[in-house]
């Protein structure tokens, strides 16, 4: 072995990989060779260093113990969902040991039969129920936005625009206005919120602000009640009101409930008259206002 | 498997694996070069392997293993964040040609920030060798390459880390060993 070999094999020598031959013949140069003798102790000393320099470092207590925390929670889960597999795996052994392919497709058209009655029999419930989600974005667009105009002057006017929105939105403000006795109307437009359109007219009444909206209703089925569904929600209350294709909401103060009735119900009995009916000309829109005014 | 048999499970695992969490932690500042990263990636690593410890043959080297499960999570995220980009031939080139003094009287923090400058490719194999002791065939089946590759990279690792160090010590103007 020469001392061009020697360096080579050097550290595959130190990290005791060669083969016992190997070693041999590199401790018999080194016997001899003086600066090989000198490479192989600085490069164990590199060695040494490396070690000691990077042996200092440890994970802290925090992230051990969090390490632990993650491995415990981790195995928590898997043995929750162990147990719903074990579920799942017993009743699936119960329906194919008991039953026959016959009677497993029996049981599953009975299944399905169940479960579309139960899809009836909850899209009537709802149909009767306003979400609590369409509730909490009444008050969250009464909070933006009503809050906003509550202190806007002037002429009020539901814009034109609106009726591509929906057509029965135009003129809303003038079906409101009988109803609306003792409030100042504020604003009359339409907004989104949170990805809904509604028709927004915003009253107050000293420094109280009352919203009323129209908006779509996610259910097209006939309202199983003409009556108004009013609900404390989050300090304020929500009066609902639902038509067969449309929701009439009142954001108010608690106690204000009687003008969120008084408001909301003839803008529902009007949306009513308008789905039996069947087109929104503007002409006829002005009718049944001037009609209602007259009222 | 039952919340007793999971806890036993559990314990199990951790008698075997958390003695080597501090090495694991080393390793993974060497290449994260970022104490709360390097957490991080142990902490991935020791899930990942709590994971598929059902997958792991009892009697086979746990410390090698995991390993493996960390330079997996290592790697995947170093592809999602596009971090590396290291011309690599270019500095070998550079130093095949010679085999650099060792260095004396340097700093531990010289040592690991000469470490730490080396192109991932070629650290990580030194560190795991020379730091961690893994023998030679570990590393190829943790970094998934072959032993041949992890032999040659090996070799220019070290030489390029003896390089870094000769220029440290040039720097600070020690005596290199001659």
């Amino acid at each position: 072995m020469d001392c061009r070999d020697f360096k080579e094999m050097l550290d595959s020598y130190l990290c005791e990989e060669l083969a016992v031959e190997t070693n041999h013949a590199i401790l018999r140069h080194a016997e001899h060779c003086g600066p090989c003798r000198g490479e192989m102790s600085a490069r164990r000393e590199l060695r040494a260093r490396l070690r000691r320099a990077c042996s200092r470092e440890r994970m802290s207590e925090e992230a051990a113990a969090r390490l632990r925390e993650r491995l415990r929670c981790e195995a928590q889960a898997g043995c929750e969902a162990g147990w719903g597999a074990r579920w799942r795996e017993r009743i699936a052994k119960l329906f194919v040991v008991s039953m026959g392919p016959m009677r497993l497709a029996v049981a599953a058209a009975g299944l399905l039969l169940f479960l579309a009655g139960a899809w009836v029999f909850t899209a009537r419930l709802r149909g009767g129920q306003v979400s609590a989600a369409l509730l909490a974005q009444a008050i969250g667009d009464h909070r933006t936005c009503g809050q906003v105009h509550a202190g806007d002057l002037g002429d009020v006017r539901m814009p034109d625009s609106a009726v591509e929105v929906d057509p029965a939105y135009g003129g809303l403000e003038r079906i409101a206005a009988p109803a609306a006795d003792g409030l100042q109307l504020r604003a009359a437009h339409v907004c989104d919120f949170e990805g809904r359109s509604f028709a927004h007219l915003v009253y107050t009444r000293g420094a109280r602000v009352l919203s009323l909206l129209v908006t779509e209703r996610d259910v097209k089925s006939p309202a199983r009640t003409a009556a108004m569904q009013t609900t404390p929600f989050d300090g304020l209350l929500v009066g609902a009101c639902q038509t067969g294709k449309r929701v009439v909401l009142v954001v108010s103060d608690p106690d204000d409930r009687e003008n969120a009735a008084r408001l909301a119900m003839p803008v529902a009995e009007y949306l009513r008259g308008l789905e039996a009916g069947v087109s929104v000309k503007r002409a006829e829109l002005d009718r049944l206002i001037a009609l209602k005014l007259r009222e | 498997m039952t919340q007793n048999e999971m806890q036993q499970k559990l314990e199990g695992f951790e008698s075997q694996a958390l003695e080597f969490s501090d090495q694991f932690f080393r390793v993974a500042m060497r290449v994260c070069r970022d104490r709360g990263r390097a957490e991080d990636l142990v902490q991935e690593t020791y899930l990942q392997a709590w994971r598929s410890f059902h997958r792991f043959e009892p009697g086979t080297n746990l410390r090698a293993w995991m390993f493996k499960i960390m330079f997996n999570v290592f790697y995947s995220g170093l592809r999602r964040e596009r971090l590396e980009l290291v011309p690599v031939e270019e500095m070998i080139a550079q130093t095949v040609a010679y085999d650099p003094p060792t260095p004396q009287h340097l700093t531990d923090e010289d040592v690991l920030s000469a470490v730490e400058r080396l192109p991932r490719d070629f650290q990580i194999p030194v560190v795991l060798a020379d730091i961690e002791e893994l023998s030679y065939r570990e590393i190829a089946d943790a970094l998934e390459i072959p032993l041949g590759t992890v032999m040659s990279r090996l070799h220019r690792g070290r030489k390029l880390l003896r390089m870094e160090l000769a220029q440290f010590a040039r720097g600070a103007g020690y005596q290199t060993a001659e």
